[in-house]
């Protein structure tokens, strides 16, 4: 997959890991890694990424005698995820397109 | 490689990092490896499910080299508001905006000269049957 569309398409999965509840980093890539393949070290720049444009907010919470890290999406994350959907709409249709096209040449 | 022998070699890989920066890097790897431990795997295991550190050091270079994702509405909002300031585009447009109008002006005249020319003549006349 194109690289450009896989980092984008991984900043929405990220969001929608944690639209309903927040999350921490372990089970962010177990949820995810279900459909994109993820591995720990490439979630680390999505979430630093995502927080620097105010997508989402983290905070600390103790676990079994030290800190794990819950991320909360925001306002504007969540105005993310909705831009998303839109745009799929949109690239759904050129989908529908090109593959009629391509039915009708075979 | 163990816990200690891996965040060892992430805090070299980064030593050109702000302080705040490395340690917020750390703390993330140290969490995803007691959380692989918590969850049965060996501390051995638990590193190598980071991933090859070639993986590990492309993504650090990623983020590093990465800007904050543009299409997010929040610094969409922030470049918005930049743009009327901008020095370069405001005085071209008060330059080319009077200088369109009146070539434009010029070039419509056949149009609007005889309406013009025949309202002038209509004044005259009555000003001049007024005088008289």
């Amino acid at each position: 997959m194109d690289i450009q569309l896989k980092r984008g398409l991984l900043d929405v999965c990220v969001l929608a890991a944690i639209k309903n509840k927040d999350s921490y980093g372990y089970a962010i890539v177990r949820e995810i890694g279900e459909f994109v393949s993820i591995s720990e070290s490439t979630l680390y720049p999505i979430l630093r990424r995502l927080e620097a444009a105010d997508c989402l907010t983290l905070y600390s919470v103790e676990h079994n005698g030290r800190l794990r890290k819950y991320y909360r999406i925001t306002d504007a994350g969540r105005a993310r995820l909705s831009a998303f959907a839109e745009e799929w709409k949109e690239i759904l249709a050129i989908y529908q397109f090109v593959i009629k096209e391509e039915e009708e040449h075979e | 490689m163990n816990k200690l022998q891996f965040l060892k070699a992430v805090r070299e890989k980064t030593s050109d990092l702000p302080l705040h920066e490395t340690n917020h890097l750390l703390e993330y790897y140290a969490e995803m490896i007691e959380e692989a431990i918590e969850e049965g795997a060996s501390e051995e295991e638990a590193v190598a499910r980071l991933g090859s550190w070639e993986e590990i050091c492309t993504q650090i270079d990623d983020f590093l080299t990465s800007q904050p994702i543009a299409e997010c509405p929040a610094v969409k909002e922030q470049t918005k508001k930049e743009e009327p300031i901008n020095p370069q585009k405001m005085p071209r447009k008060r330059i080319s905006l009077p200088m369109l109008a009146v070539v434009l002006l010029i070039l419509t005249s056949p149009v609007w000269g005889a309406v013009v020319l025949s309202l002038g003549i209509a004044v005259f006349a009555v000003v001049v049957s007024l005088v008289m």
